[in-house]
């Protein structure tokens, strides 16, 4: 059976690839579209890249952006993008929804780790709006509104103990998970840009990394394991220093505190040096494909906790600092002259992230370090091996005062002598893209990441459930790594199609090592 | 001029990065459980047999700084802050066996640890708190 289902989602590909590659022989005068108009509406949506290459196309990519214009000149544009995705991906647990992200591999033993999942969803598909109005007063203006179907949704049963999701049937439906995904904005800003500075307000990406000029190529739904991924609200200024060779980009953002009740905003910075002359053919994710700079990049980020103490409350809030800085590269090994001449190009990305009370920044990632929801239980409890509170005969089963965090999970752990800490991090992500040639329409990529925690596995050891029964360190992992390979075939200027093997392995505080291993198709028509 | 701009630019946003830039706190600081608490190192002999929960306390005499009663406090497995009595709060209970004073009160929310009534506990000393 588990054969079968693999043998179904490799097949449905490559039948397309194969008549469409006959196709493209017999009628090459059909395919007149391009990618130009995706690239920039990506560009769009990250912001901060350079701008998009206007240079004629292959015919392969001719593909004209959905562009509305008003007014005497037409000088008011509305460019409508995005792309209808559908995927479907078999893993070897029951540890993930749709997307692998970040997420925790089921324990051993469990209903959860020992069977296999198979899920159809289009919950990736993508709708967005760019306006750009006409120059006043030397500063242009653009806003740009992007959705995806990630809405908030009730969970689904949990198959067999899925990690973090509670046991039972769920609040929905699998049917209406997937059938009537909830609709989720991404970005939501204006942008004013001048001669002398630009200004961002609104929801975009993350300054750290320099989101998302650096992100590697897969089907698997970004941000992969151990990548930084993530959009929040925030007020940039950014400035770049532009020549014919070479551009500098510098930045500076105010962004929602990962925690509100740190009273003090979120600071990130960074500089960018670009090559404007040697490009490199890059995906991010699995559409928007255009050749960009050859670009190194480094980032940082700066941020305040107050977190209520694991104690009766009032107390004083406990201030702890965290922080990250980054390193991202996009190397052309072999460059391209623009984006229409994709036929052998090699990039390769990559990024490396160390920090502390950063996870929030990977998608997902919480490593499955809860906080408490309850109160120390009274001195002299007794719990059994398993950290079960063992209640006297008869006796109702003991429970604590409740305790509420103040801030999200992953974030922050308090040890055994109630003394909190940021859990800390380390990353790296490397992506390889292969456009094969002559045209390019057909390219591979493959990316292998590994994170790892220096002391997220004492704060969640096996022995703090003896004192702490919230923990449960058999669902938290200390270090994680992650491998794919992907094929995608341009199969018109408009669709294509992607088959994709993506293996993700991690260590659990319990000593345990886990892994998932999944097959994935993806069908993309882009607007 | 534009250099002039650009350099406006660049110290603009160096001080954007120092506002929005907290001072760095160091991790191993001292982090107090509960308002006004303080280090506290335990006397020679305490050893209480069960071990304690954050959330309780055992009344003592030794808080620096302190007059009358004072608050050894549990922070996770062991009792190394302590605070003055304050004022009453909703629910204060004055630990048994002592009296207090206006300002003499457990702080709000925590519970006596009745386990221990060995060295550093104020009910051996029979001044303390004005006695039981």
């Amino acid at each position: 059976m588990r054969r079968h289902s693999c043998a179904i989602l490799a097949a449905v590909p490559v039948l397309l690839v194969a008549s469409a590659a006959r196709a493209a022989d017999a009628k090459p005068d059909e395919q007149k579209k391009g990618e130009s108009d995706e690239k920039a509406s990506i560009q769009a949506a990250g912001s901060l890249a350079p701008p998009a290459d206007q240079s004629p196309v292959d015919q392969s990519f001719d593909r004209p952006a959905f562009v509305l214009t008003a007014g005497p000149k037409a000088d008011w544009k509305l460019t409508i993008y995005g792309f209808a995705e559908g995927d479907m991906m078999r893993d070897s647990t029951r540890s993930f929804s749709d997307g692998l992200n970040t997420n925790v591999v089921a324990h051993p033993f469990t209903q959860a780790y020992e069977n296999p999942r198979l899920q159809f969803t289009i919950r990736n598909t993508r709708l967005g709006f760019k306006a750009e109005a006409p120059a006043f007063g030397g500063i242009r203006t653009s806003g740009v509104l992007e959705f995806d179907l990630f809405g908030n949704q009730p969970n689904i049963n949990a198959g067999g103990g899925s990690p973090g999701v509670a046991a039972g049937s769920g609040n929905t439906t699998e049917g209406a998970y997937f059938n009537n995904a909830a609709f989720r904005v991404r970005h939501a800003y204006v942008k004013w840009e001048s001669d002398v500075v630009d200004v961002l307000a609104g929801q975009a990406y993350h300054l750290l990394g320099w989101q998302n000029y650096f992100f590697p190529s897969s089907c698997g739904f970004l941000g992969l394991p151990n990548m930084l991924f993530n959009r929040t609200v925030q007020l940039r200024v950014s400035h770049t220093f532009a020549s014919n060779p070479v551009n500098v980009d510098i930045a500076a953002a105010a962004f929602r505190p990962a925690e509100r009740d740190s009273a003090l905003p979120d600071g990130e910075g960074g500089i960018r040096l670009a090559i404007n002359h040697w490009k490199a053919m890059t995906t991010p994710g699995s559409g928007g494909t255009g050749a960009l700079p050859a670009a190194i990049g480094a980032s940082g980020l700066v941020r305040s906790f107050r977190v209520d103490p694991y104690a009766p409350l009032p107390a004083p809030p406990t201030p702890l600092t965290g922080w990250a800085v980054a390193g991202n590269a996009l190397l052309p090994i072999i460059p391209v002259a623009d984006s229409a001449h994709r036929g052998n190009a090699l990039t390769v990305t990559g990024e490396y992230v160390t920090g502390t009370g950063d996870a929030d920044q990977y998608t997902g990632m919480t490593a499955g370090a809860t906080m408490p929801n309850v109160q120390p239980l009274p001195p002299g409890t007794s719990y059994n091996q398993l950290g079960q509170v063992v209640a006297p005969a008869g006796a109702q089963p003991l429970t604590g005062l409740p305790y509420t965090p103040d801030v999200d999970p992953g974030l922050v752990a308090f040890d055994l002598h109630g003394v909190a800490h940021t859990i800390n991090w380390q990353t790296v992500v490397v992506g390889v893209q292969y456009y094969l040639p002559p045209s390019g329409r057909i390219f591979i990529t493959g990316n292998y990441s590994y994170g790892k925690s220096s002391n997220i596995g004492s704060l969640y050891h096996p022995d703090s459930t003896l004192r702490y029964p919230w923990i449960n360190s058999g669902g938290v992992f200390v270090s994680s790594w992650y491998a794919d390979g992907n094929v995608f075939f341009d199969v018109t200027p408009s669709t294509r199609v992607g088959l994709s093997y993506q293996h993700v392995a991690q260590v659990l505080a319990d000593g345990f090592n886990v892994h998932n291993d999944r097959f994935e198709t993806t069908f993309l028509y882009f607007l | 001029m534009r250099v002039r701009l650009k350099v406006r630019f660049l110290v603009a946003s160096a001080a954007f990065l120092a506002l929005a830039i907290p001072a760095c706190e160091d991790p191993n600081a001292f982090q107090p459980i509960t308002n006004g608490a303080k280090p506290w190192t335990p006397p020679p002999g305490w050893a209480p047999q069960t071990q304690c929960a954050v959330g309780y306390f055992v009344t003592i005499d030794t808080c620096p700084g302190c007059t009358g009663i004072s608050y050894a406090l549990c922070t996770g497995d062991t009792f190394n802050q302590c605070t003055c009595g304050s004022p009453f709060t909703p629910g204060a209970q004055c630990p048994a066996q002592f009296h207090c004073s206006a300002n003499d009160f457990p702080p709000q929310g925590w519970q006596e640890f009745t386990d221990y009534t060995g060295p550093g506990w104020a009910g051996l000393d029979q001044d303390a708190g004005g006695g039981g």
